[in-house]
């Protein structure tokens, strides 16, 4: 315990380190600041977000064939006079909420009539699904294709319920959801800080003198492991609350806390049903298992080099395969090559976001669930490398010794 | 305590650095006296298992280090060669850490940095970075290090490196102090650090162990070898050149030589009573004698 304490203060409660932390944490402010600028016109218009707050007002809340109807019938004139183009494009139009009618409609489509539409559709579409799966799975059943039949039943059930009851504005979420900045952010300052993991004690010849130590050896490691533990999972954490908060901040996520996961578009196919607070959470933790794995891997490699730099280049070659790999197939349906790359695992939506199975045996797992055994048993792996190939004293018997 | 070294040999790309090395220590201060290469970090760094020899063994107590293991390095307090330690540690935390390293339990760890700190005279950095330190009070932050768990054996290279004469003398005396009921293995080429303090010296040359006894046996085994003559200041140095010359003083009436050599340099020598750097000369002056 007392190892692995100094083993935290050696390697990570150091200045740079945290420097580092406090810069990276501005920059993912500032970028958080420029997504939601360029993306959200709420942010750029006043009259738009002025207009929105008013309609909100109307609309959130529990969904109700009266509000549908109310917001159709202000919302269908428009689309008839603006689709022939008829309608005058003067800006200060009297009775409208904007001042123009095109600028009316835009408003209304975007922020209310399709994502009303998306929701309302949501419980039929699932029960759809369902059908079909249930059909699926008598048929499968009957020609004997045992995992299929399993596979549809398992879609029965994660669809089989599915509705959104409730309007809310989902745009903050949609922008945190697929925001990656971060990653990248805190990526890099794992690969800074756990290159000199090993790299430390040799540049200053410590490594001898530890292992001259009956703690240096083994114990050292383990604990050195411990440390970078706690570090890769709670930079990762960091930044994630950050990003919630910097969104929450310039855009409004809050209202969309209860929500279920698959109301926001992107999710639409998701394979949890979760609320979106929940899911942000899950999601979070799934990242931070991402790069903990990664980081024990980038812990191994920094067990080779005597200085710092070599570690650092061959942690980001690493990554630089991750990535190009989850480029590639991440976007796939190669389920199995998705769940096996740490990559996927820290740009978790394109497990979670979709609906799709691994055989393991006859048994149709969730990518998500198999990304996050892999990536465990993958940093696992990694840290037990570690421990074994580790310094060890001549003199001491075994490993563990 | 007697640790015994049994034919220990490593080499480095077909070259020995330690050959067939043989040797029991005992309780007391051993000087292990080499010129730079001679392999004393070698056979230090085997004896503490960062190195593994080829072949050979060492025991302590008639029981194998290997059987031993942590049992070992529990007994042991070892200075490395050009330590640096962490820059950006304070001295007091640094030994903390070392006693957390050793197993001491941190209470019992603090006590005895105070106190290793008082007798290395360092009380006043104790809240200094190491970093910060010059070179000598680093190296005896080093010491204090090696001390902390009371270690039956102390193990130092080149423990005076970087030391200014005063510190040198207090770091002498506070081995000879350290050195009571311990076995103390001191591993240098300033012969000075040993001549008085050690009760043996092991004297290694190109990794084989040259000679080992006390240093008045040594010093007497060289009998003979030594001389003074005192020359005119313009006298040619040339017939001297195949003798050793461990040292020339400037005087009123000329230089004064004082020679390592079999034969009579001059015929104006005297003999002189040896001193280990003359054994030490004897053995690496040039070719050795
Ligand atoms: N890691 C190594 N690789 C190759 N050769 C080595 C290595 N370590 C030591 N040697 C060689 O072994 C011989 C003995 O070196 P060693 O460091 O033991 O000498 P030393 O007596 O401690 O010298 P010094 O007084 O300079 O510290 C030298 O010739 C050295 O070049
Ligand atoms: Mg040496």
């Amino acid at each position: 315990m007392r190892l692995f304490r100094f083993e935290l203060r050696k390697l990570f409660l150091r200045a740079p380190v945290f420097a580092a932390l406090a810069v990276f944490t501005v920059l993912d402010l500032a970028k958080i600041r420029a997504v939601a600028d360029d993306a959200s016109l709420l942010r750029t218009d006043e009259v738009w977000a002025r207009v929105c707050r008013e309609q909100y007002g109307n609309y959130s809340g529990e969904i109700t064939l009266d509000k549908i109807d109310a917001l159709l019938d202000l919302y269908k004139p428009l689309e008839w006079i603006t689709n022939d183009i008829t309608a005058t494009t003067r800006s200060d139009v009297e009775g409208t909420l904007t001042g123009n009618y095109y600028s009316d409609r835009n408003l209304l489509e975007r922020y209310f009539v399709s994502p009303m539409r998306r929701f309302y559709n949501c419980r039929g579409d699932a029960e759809t699904v369902v059908r079909l799966a249930r059909e699926n799975e008598a048929l499968y059943t009957r020609l004997g294709c045992s995992y299929e039949a399993r596979m549809n039943a398992a879609v029965a059930r994660i669809y089989s319920g599915r509705a959104v009851t409730e309007f809310r504005y989902t745009e903050g979420y949609r922008l945190l959801l697929t925001y990656d900045f971060s990653a990248v952010l805190a990526l890099l300052i794992l690969l800074y800080a756990l290159c000199q993991t090993f790299a430390r004690d040799r540049e200053c010849r410590m490594d001898e003198l530890m292992l001259a130590t009956p703690g240096g050896g083994s114990s050292s490691i383990l604990a050195k492991l411990a440390a970078a533990t706690v570090f890769t999972l709670a930079v990762p954490l960091w930044f994630s609350t950050v990003d919630y908060l910097g969104f929450g901040l310039v855009l409004n996520l809050s209202e969309a806390n209860g929500l279920p996961v698959y109301a926001e578009g992107t999710m639409s196919a998701a394979s949890v049903g979760m609320t979106l607070l929940g899911f942000y959470a899950v999601s979070a933790l799934t990242r931070a298992l991402g790069f903990w794995a990664l980081g024990m891997v980038f812990l191994l490699i920094s067990e080779a080099g005597r200085h710092a730099l070599l570690p650092f280049a061959a942690g980001a070659g690493v990554f630089l395969l991750c990535t190009a790999a989850g480029v590639r197939w991440g976007y796939s349906s190669e389920a199995l090559l998705k769940a096996a790359n740490p990559y996927c695992v820290i740009i978790n939506r394109l497990l979670f976001g979709r609906t799709e199975f691994i055989n393991v045996l006859g048994v149709p797992v969730l990518t998500w669930q198999a990304a996050i055994v892999m990536s465990a048993l993958l940093g696992l792996t990694a840290a037990a490398l570690a421990l074994f190939l580790g310094g060890k004293n001549n003199i001491r018997k075994g490993v563990l010794a | 305590m007697e640790i015994k070294f049994e034919n220990i040999s490593k080499s480095y790309r077909r070259r020995y650095a330690l050959r067939d090395f043989s040797a029991t220590l005992g309780d007391g201060v051993c000087g292990l006296l080499g010129a730079n290469g001679a392999g004393k970090t070698t056979l230090i760094s085997i004896l503490v298992g960062l190195n593994r020899p080829d072949s050979g063994r060492i025991t302590v107590d008639g029981a194998d280090v290997k059987t031993l293991g942590r049992e070992f390095l529990a007994k042991i307090g070892y200075l490395p060669q050009y330590p640096e330690f962490y820059r950006n540690f304070t001295v007091a935390d640094f030994l903390d850490y070392m006693s957390a390293l050793k197993g001491i339990p941190a209470a019992e760890g603090r006590r005895r940095a105070d106190e290793l700190l008082k007798i290395v005279n360092l009380s006043d950095a104790k809240e200094k970075k190491i970093g910060a330190l010059s070179g000598g009070m680093r190296q005896r932050v080093g010491i204090a290090q090696a001390m902390l768990s009371d270690p039956a054996i102390l193990i130092l290279d080149e423990p005076t490196a970087g030391l200014d004469p005063q510190e040198r003398i207090r770091f002498r005396n506070l081995i000879s102090r350290f050195s009571k009921d311990r076995t103390v293995l001191l591993a240098t080429h300033i012969v000075s650090d040993v001549e008085f303090i050690a009760n043996e010296v092991v004297i290694l040359k190109e990794g084989r162990l040259i000679c080992k006894d006390s240093p008045r046996v040594l010093e007497r085994g060289c009998a003979g070898l030594v001389w003074t003559v005192t020359l005119p200041e313009d006298a040619d140095l040339a017939p001297f050149d195949r003798s050793i010359i461990s040292n020339m003083q400037r005087g009123e009436n000329g230089v004064m030589l004082r020679i390592v050599s079999r034969a009579k340099p001059h015929p104006g020598a005297v003999p002189a009573e040896p001193n280990l750097e003359d054994v030490f000369l004897a053995h690496f002056g040039e070719a050795g004698l």
